[in-house]
């Protein structure tokens, strides 16, 4: 059941099992873990079904460490969270990424890969991951492309999966499940303003709740999970500080530390040995059936260093990706098979070829014709069919062959010269951009604080202080050098790093997008927030979900190991409660 | 010196096995079999002489002490060969470099410390 907050009189208390703060990725995963169930769950969600810019506003901050997205662009605040925009790539973590790493200061986890394998499993069918194998040799057989060969050792190729974009919002996913589930009462325009703990501080009793409409309700419950993500998860702990000045579970000043992203950029130009050179397997591309004019599952791979290589450079994870660079006497081909009238070329043979009607068929058939029309201007006049006039086939034929494709784009339409830039497998490539990303180091330093500015409710709003260390930039030259190594090595081509091994990061420098740490797990309080069951230390019925439990990032994408936590804690929860 | 440097030698491997080609063999069975020119067969192999010789002249200012032809020739370290011979042992010499990463760095370009001294050549010759 979905309740609008802005309903619920001033003054109410509402009681509950479990009480989840947040409905983004981790928080609708527990929410749907407990869905059907013997045990009353509510979910607070801040915004409702729909974005709305007053309710996203509350998650401004500043940023003063270095530069970062807009914070309010960084998370997204209505039911579905970070998910309403997520590209869909997945990854787990690697057994390395758990490991205490004695040249990475605050790594390990409290659990290992092992222990976390049958979450990912439940994980990968929760996110909507078709396959459960990610092994490189998995994929390549079922491939018709190739990855490149390296000698064995240092460089392996991993593969990420990409969610089918209808299949990326958890909201769509699970609203109808948990508007339909009896046991779960998700109430929108919802947003926390404080957990009450009793005077001892070592149990919550109450969440504060206050709509942008004015009212204002408590919500009472045996156990609280909070679930809105790194930034506001630590917001909402230094927020609660009516009874512990510092916040709640910052006993020993950790909530809001070691915040972490994946710092990533251009960092090199591959110059090709061949530039026939075959790097699709480095781009998103669908697998299974063969064919870009047909879906399969999508996967994507990136360069990585194996473990064996990590632990005798002394450096973090590190991934590359490969991106071709075609050269630009084809752009107008390459851009001819991103058009509209390739899209419903595609469309219509899909449909045609299941035995299907397709939708939008008149929509498809004029993107179609307006395409072919193209050359009506070039066609042979009074001919009983629309022939091109000798001269324009004359030209696309004697045209050099690299420009051949950007004539038969310009006289014949997108259509034509998609079809022969299929027949003929790709243009030359002109370099191959190097874009990479590295696992950011635990840093005690980059963390989230409280601004002295306060958002429409009171709270104060976050303060952002991003910092990378050393041994992030590090890390990110010596995984260029072996790169530039072994691609010389293997006949590649040769390796420009264009990234300055000063202590300097370029204006380029981005995360991916991937907030993480700031309420870190530890099984020493002094170290982390929560445990090793994703419980606040001293606090026995507040747990945290998401990647803001991660104590260090890997390199990979984090939405498949956050969900498996979640999952993990919803068992965990469940034996509680038995 | 850019990437353009780079595509056009030998349409890539800067200096290595894709550079070190057929055609410009042909030079060598005649040039190239002169008495104590083996400065001059190195370089020959270059398709693209001009762009070798940019690379070579960076290595030379970073390795200003190389700036002598006897010390760069004892760096390659090959012997007056047949020319396929020279040009099979450059390849696997350039190539074993990449393997046991004996590179330099000129302007971020990682080259094998062989490709980087016949460029040298080639700017000295």
């Amino acid at each position: 059941m979905f309740v609008d907050s802005r309903t619920i009189p001033t003054g109410a208390t509402l009681e509950t099992d479990i009480c989840i703060i947040g409905a983004g990725a981790a928080g609708i995963a527990l929410a749907h873990e407990f869905a059907g169930r013997d045990v009353r769950v509510s979910v607070l969600e801040g915004g409702g079904r729909e974005f709305d810019a007053e309710t996203q506003a509350f998650n401004k901050g500043r940023s003063i460490g270095t530069p970062y997205f807009p914070l309010d662009a960084a998370q997204l605040r209505y039911f579905g969270g970070t998910t309403n925009h997520w590209g869909g790539l997945c990854r787990p973590s690697n057994d390395i990424d758990f490991e205490s790493r004695t040249w990475v200061p605050d790594s390990g986890w409290p659990l290992t890969r092992a222990e976390l394998q049958p979450y990912y499993q439940r994980a990968q069918v929760a996110c909507g991951v078709h396959s459960a194998e990610w092994g490189r040799d998995y994929w390549l057989k079922r491939d018709r492309y190739k990855a490149l060969t390296f000698q064995p050792g240092r460089l392996e190729t991993r593969v990420v999966q990409v969610v089918p974009r209808a299949q990326r919002r958890f909201a769509t996913n699970y609203g109808q499940e948990l508007e339909q589930a009896g046991n779960v009462t998700t109430y929108l325009h919802a947003n926390l303003t404080e957990l009450e703990t009793n005077e001892t501080g070592n149990m919550v009793g109450e969440a504060h709740v206050s709509c942008l409409s004015g009212n204002q309700f408590k919500l009472r419950a045996r156990y609280f999970i909070l679930a809105t993500g790194a930034i506001e998860n630590a917001r909402s702990l230094l927020n609660s500080n009516r009874r512990h000045a510092t916040g709640l579970g910052n006993h020993y000043d950790v909530v809001g530390r070691y915040f972490m992203e994946h710092p990533r950029l251009v960092t090199g130009i591959l110059a090709p040995a061949n530039r026939s050179m075959s790097l699709e397997f480095y781009s998103p591309h669908r697998v299974g059936l063969g064919g870009a004019l047909t879906e399969g599952d999508e996967i994507s791979g990136y360069v990585s260093l194996s473990a064996e290589t990590l632990r005798k450079e002394q450096i973090l994870d590190v991934q590359m990706s490969l991106a071709p660079v075609y050269d630009p006497a084809y752009a107008a081909c390459t851009r001819g098979l991103r058009s509209e009238s390739v899209a419903s070329t595609r469309v219509l043979l899909r449909a045609f070829r299941q035995g299907q009607y397709p939708n939008d068929l008149r929509k498809h058939l004029t993107n179609v014709l307006d395409d072919m029309a193209r050359w009506r201007d070039r066609a042979v006049t009074a001919a009983p069919i629309p022939l091109p006039e000798p001269e324009a086939i004359s030209r696309v034929w004697q045209a050099d062959p690299d420009e051949r494709a950007a004539f038969l784009c310009e006289v014949f339409g997108d259509i034509a010269a998609a079809t022969y830039m299929e027949a003929v497998g790709r243009p030359p490539l002109d370099h191959v951009q190097v874009t990479t990303r590295v696992e950011q180091a635990p840093n005690p330093n980059s963390r989230v604080t409280l601004d002295t500015e306060r958002d429409r409710l009171g709270l104060n709003r976050a303060q952002l202080n991003w910092q990378l260390s050393e041994l992030d930039k590090r890390s990110m030259i010596r995984a260029l050098e072996i790169l530039g190594a072994e691609v010389g090595a293997a006949g590649i081509g040769r390796l420009q790093i264009t990234l300055p091994e000063d202590n300097t990061w370029p204006e380029t420098l981005r995360g991916g997008w991937h907030l993480m740490g700031t309420t870190r797990m530890s099984d020493n309080p002094r170290k982390g927030v929560v445990d090793r069951n994703c419980q606040v230390h001293g606090v026995h019925n507040l747990f945290i979900a998401g990647s803001s439990v991660f104590p260090t990032a890997g390199s990979g994408t984090p939405t498949l190991t956050l969900v498996s936590l979640a999952m993990r804690l919803a068992d965990h929860l469940k034996a509680r409660m038995t | 010196m850019d990437r353009r440097i780079f595509l056009l030698l030998g349409g890539v491997g800067a200096v290595g096995g894709a550079l070190l080609g057929a055609p410009h063999l042909s030079w060598l069975q005649s040039a190239g079999q002169r008495e104590g020119s083996l400065q001059g067969r190195l370089a020959a192999l270059f398709r693209h002489q001009a762009s070798a010789r940019v690379i070579g002249g960076t290595y030379l200012q970073q390795h200003p002490r190389e700036k002598n032809v006897r010390h760069l020739l004892a760096g390659i370290a090959v012997s007056p060969a047949s020319d396929r011979e020279l040009t099979i042992a450059l390849q696997q010499r350039i190539r074993q470099d990449y393997v046991e990463e004996r590179v330099v760095k000129l302007e971020g370009w990682i080259l094998s410390v062989t490709e980087a001294r016949l460029c040298a050549l080639t700017a000295l010759a």
